[in-house]
């Protein structure tokens, strides 16, 4: 079974990793950070995508940013660490009922800070499309393209995503409806 | 609630990871760890696995060009092994009582849920937006759907426990209409029986109303024995076996993982429009521990402020398709019998 670029190539050397992380570094942190969920995940995310990187780095190294952007969506997406932890959904929140333990801890912090942690409890493919959409501002087309997957795709995930989110967060108090 | 969820989003994620920074470090790190796994992969390239070797082969003989005769022996007995080793995996992910959900998202084909309206003989069909997008979850004798309307927007979701009888089986659940922002129970609402395996058909048609257990289905559609290896495709981060049928309409792939033996895509392809535009449909198949939380999935969620009203029938288990047939009209009318699906 081929393997990616395994035993050839030019690697980068370790100035030119650092210069990458010097540059970009802490946006990519972030960027990790909002996919995987939390910033242990997010710094085991961009580490993954950057051991890719350096096996492609003689057919990547005119754009090592982009393809490690590209890498870390995907990662993401195809939820690369199939742990326990992520496979595990929340107890959706009900009306009228409170969240589970850890859940409860947050209960008297705004919606805000929920969205947030509930973001984590999204299966990957569902956060990463809506960590594309609502935090980088990608629009759907743009985000189909990084993902490799059609709009539709994108549509129904963002849906999917943004009704659990809903769900999950029922229970705190929203700001004032709107009309 | 909606608006509210949408507009903090993203400062909700901006808190998330403010100040989030690159650790010290890390290049170095990454650097040690790529060493070490070539080095790793250069051990496991000489011992080698059965399965990694056979797969090899099968890349090997196609490169190097052989004879036709000599590869094509090869080839098949290489595809041979890879279609018993995923039967052998499908019937293992059932027996460890593995969940199977399917997502799937249509280009020119679309999928609507069979779902709550009018009732007649076999079973009812009602929903008539098309859907890109739809999710199915499998379990035993578990199934749910959900379906998206055109625009993305969740349109109908609906989950049932099948029973057989002598008599048949029937299915009893739960079903939200999200267009009319109501829900219902439901039971003893006939259903077609879980997909037979049928190798005059062909091979793996997409859920057509009648798929009730995914796993089966693809087990019964390799047995039949119309799937050939073409090589490997990467599918995300999996060098996937590739897998097609020689059914001509439509077309179909299925991308199996070369570890599992699980299947983790497939692909329907339809050209029933002259010219080259095709209307294909794509699933994802994911395989989820039977924990309590993916139990969970299972079943629907009923949201706050919806109206519990009479019963109105259950999803027939599966999804059906239409695609962009200039025979036929995209959408059937509301209220409506859905048209058969196009055959395949």
């Amino acid at each position: 079974m081929a393997d990616e670029g395994a035993g050839a190539g030019r690697r980068p050397d370790r100035h030119e990793l650092e210069r990458l992380l010097d540059e970009r570094g802490n946006h990519l942190m972030q960027a990790a950070i909002a996919l995987a969920g939390s910033r242990q995940e997010g710094e085991d995310l961009l580490q993954a995508a950057l051991e890719r990187l350096v096996r492609r780095w003689r057919q990547v190294e005119s754009d090592p940013e982009g393809y490690l952007r590209r890498t870390l969506y995907n990662l993401a997406a195809d939820g690369w660490r199939r742990r326990a932890n992520w496979l595990r959904r929340v107890p959706l929140v009900q009306a009228g009922q409170r969240a589970g333990p850890g859940l409860d801890a947050v209960a008297a912090v705004g919606l805000r800070d929920a969205l947030g942690r509930a973001l984590a409890e999204l299966p990957p493919f569902q956060r990463t499309v809506l960590v594309l959409r609502y935090w980088e501002g990608r629009s759907q087309a743009e985000t189909a393209g990084l993902l490799g997957c059609p709009e539709g795709t994108v549509k129904s995930a963002a849906s999917r995503g943004l009704a659990r989110l809903r769900e999950l967060t029922a229970s705190w108090t929203a700001l004032p409806a709107r009309n | 609630m909606t608006d509210d969820i949408e507009r903090l989003l993203p400062d909700s994620i901006g808190k998330l990871t403010a100040g989030g920074t690159a650790p010290p470090g890390l290049a170095g790190r990454v650097l040690a760890r790529e060493r070490r796994r070539r080095i790793r992969m250069r051990t496991a390239m000489v011992s080698g696995t059965a399965a990694v070797v056979v797969v090899a082969v099968l890349a090997a003989t196609a490169a190097a060009g052989g004879t036709a005769r000599t590869a094509g022996a090869v080839r098949a007995q290489t595809a041979a092994y890879v279609l018993h080793r995923a039967q052998n995996a499908l019937a293992g992910a059932r027996q460890a009582g593995l969940i199977q959900q399917t997502q799937f998202s249509g280009d020119g084909a679309a999928l609507f849920i069979a779902g709550p309206g009018h009732c007649d003989g076999e079973y009812c069909l009602g929903i008539a937006d098309l859907a890109p997008g739809g999710e199915i979850w499998t379990y035993r004798d578990r199934l749910r759907e959900e379906g998206f309307a055109n625009t993305g927007k969740l349109e109908f979701d609906s989950s049932a426990t099948i029973t057989s009888s002598g008599k048949g089986s029937t299915a009893t659940g739960e079903a939200i209409s999200y267009q009319n922002r109501t829900w219902w129970r439901d039971s003893s609402q006939p259903v077609r029986p879980a997909y037979p395996s049928n190798c005059k058909q062909g091979d793996l048609p997409p859920p057509d109303g009648s798929t009730v257990d995914w796993p089966a289905a693809v087990k019964a559609a390799l047995a039949c024995g119309g799937y050939r290896a073409v090589g490997h495709q990467r599918i995300g981060r999996v060098n996937a076996i590739k897998l097609v049928s020689a059914h001509p309409q439509p077309a179909q792939t299925l991308w199996i993982n070369p570890s599992s033996y699980l299947p983790i895509r497939v692909f329907w392809s339809y050209n029933y429009r002259t010219g080259p535009e095709k209307d294909t449909m794509t699933g994802t198949f994911h395989w989820l521990q039977p924990t309590a939380a993916n139990l969970a999935s299972l079943s629907v969620h009923v949201p706050a402020g919806f109206r519990q009203t009479r019963p109105q029938g259950l999803a027939v288990p599966g999804l059906a398709l239409i695609f962009r047939n200039p025979a036929q009209p995209a959408v059937p009318a509301r209220g409506s019998h859905a048209t058969t699906p196009a055959t395949h």
